[in-house]
């Protein structure tokens, strides 16, 4: 979580919080809540890397002049293009001055500017945008740190994105047959290969690290949520069945009946590696609790962030973020899911799916 | 004198009533105990309503001519949260006023009563 001033922590206790910004740098201009109409940011993340994280954007600008249209000669529409650049940043009058935190960087993926429409609509997501759909032609052997530095290398995101890969990820070697996978699959696997999940932050860092987490400081309180938090309970966990090496495969039991997660991760090579994470995902599945509501956001909240929550019986005080969506019409609002953690504070997390795996 | 308000650079005959808002825009909801929170919008939007009790039909026209070809104008007025005179970019309400006599020789309206605007910041 992004960390502010103490006044800005102590205007987010108002009752009436002040005046929120928000603002988008591209195409060569600044676009600030005067030009925009709409605005959501979403955030989502699974705490075992079974899924790929999203970190975007969707807006929306007058277009009465019709200055985005790509057909006007005298329009800046015909100065778009993919994967341009964009930085947010959202602020607040702290006291008569606005206090700035970075909301994020992000790359233009799609623009709607209906010719007979008076909006222009925009989506932007973080830097995996470069690596859904091309194919990784990197190393296939090497060290799974090597592994994701080749399709980080392959991506050719622009310059000024930076990475930072865990440390952790140099402790496995795995050589594995690349069927056709995607940049962006290959960074998944070598994250959940090495019990890692992977983000971009606010400052535009891609990062794959550890999910250990610590409390944020965050409190969800009932004195700014619009609902009391809404609680799903999942299914038990029966087992969980990992395959490494040449078509073995790792089975931890975990309870007497329930549901069997199958982690098919072609870059999980030895029982050693496939046991830890198979003690992994049994953590982050253990705990069957979810929950999500909504809530006048302090918008610094991000995905994997650990929370509290009080709900109409008391405090939860290990609650770690899987999904925040944003949304700012002059204000800022939210909704969230996430994860209860009573089980073990460090494997925190949903995912109902890894790779291809099979519940049985 | 100074006029009270003027659009786009005409001033407006003195009205006979000038009041004047000044709004706070507020994001509210109620919580789960039912108590009001809510975010600032956005600060001090202007609001101003003006009456005529009689102008001639060509004081009207001329005021009415002033939203003819634009919806937005540039409004300069005495702002009640500052106690000064302020430009800011307004739009107009409806315009309503009642006919007062047509001169029966030739036929013209000869003034209009009640006139009443608002003119209401962007």
């Amino acid at each position: 979580m992004i960390s502010v001033s103490p006044a800005w922590q102590t205007a987010q206790l108002d009752h009436l919080a002040p005046e929120g910004f928000v603002e988008i740098s591209f195409a060569g201009s600044t676009f600030s809540k005067n030009d925009l109409l709409s605005f959501t940011h979403t955030q989502a993340g699974c705490m075992n890397s079974g899924e790929l994280p999203k970190n975007s954007i969707e807006f929306t600008l007058d277009n009465s002049d019709d200055r985005w249209n790509p057909n006007n000669p005298d329009g800046i529409g015909q100065y778009l293009s993919e994967r341009q650049k964009l930085i947010v940043r959202y602020g607040f009058d702290i006291n008569g001055t606005i206090e700035w935190i970075n909301a994020g960087t992000f790359f233009l993926s799609e623009w709607r500017t209906p010719a007979n429409g008076f909006e222009a609509t925009f989506v932007a997501r973080d830097v995996l945008e470069y690596m859904l759909e091309e194919p990784y032609t990197g190393i296939t052997s090497g060290t799974l740190r090597e592994i994701a530095a080749a399709a980080l290398e392959q991506a050719n995101t622009p310059d000024g994105v930076a990475f930072d890969i865990d440390p952790r990820l140099d402790n496995y070697t795995i050589s594995f047959e690349n069927i056709g996978y995607k940049i962006a699959e290959i960074l998944q696997m070598c994250a959940n290969a090495a019990m890692c999940v992977m983000y971009q932050d606010r400052d535009g860092v891609f990062r794959i690290t550890s999910a250990a987490q610590v409390f944020s400081g965050y409190n969800i309180t009932p004195n700014f949520s619009y609902t009391h938090p809404e609680f799903e309970l999942s299914k038990p966990l029966k087992a969980v069945k990992v395959a490494y090496g040449d078509g073995l495969q790792y089975t931890m039991e975990s309870g007497g009946t329930g549901e069997t997660q199958t982690v098919n991760n072609p870059m999980i090579g030895t029982i050693d590696q496939a046991s830890s994470v198979a003690r992994w995902v049994e953590g982050t599945l253990k705990s069957r609790k979810n929950l999500s509501g909504d809530f006048r956001a302090d918008p610094r909240l991000d995905v994997f962030d650990k929370v509290k929550v009080e709900s109409k019986y008391g405090v939860i005080n290990a609650v770690v973020i899987t999904e925040i969506k944003y949304s700012f019409a002059g204000s800022f609002r939210a909704t969230y899911k996430g994860r209860i953690t009573g089980f073990d504070p460090v494997y925190a997390g949903y995912c109902g799916e890894l790779f291809a795996g099979e519940v049985t | 004198m100074e006029p009270l308000v003027t659009v786009g650079g005409f001033a407006f005959p003195e009205p006979a009533t000038y009041d004047a808002t000044t709004s706070t825009i507020v994001d509210a909801g109620r919580n789960v105990s039912g108590v009001t929170v809510g975010s600032v919008v956005r600060h001090d939007v202007a609001k101003i309503e003006l009456t005529w009790r009689y102008l001639t039909a060509d004081q009207w026209a001329a005021i009415l001519s002033c939203f003819t070809e634009t919806f937005y104008n540039n409004v300069k007025f005495l702002n009640q949260a500052t106690n000064a005179y302020t430009t800011r970019t307004m739009y107009v309400s409806d315009r309503s006023a009642g006919m007062w006599r047509r001169d029966p020789d030739s036929g013209k309206v000869m003034g209009w009563t009640n006139c009443s605007l608002s003119l209401v910041e962007r």
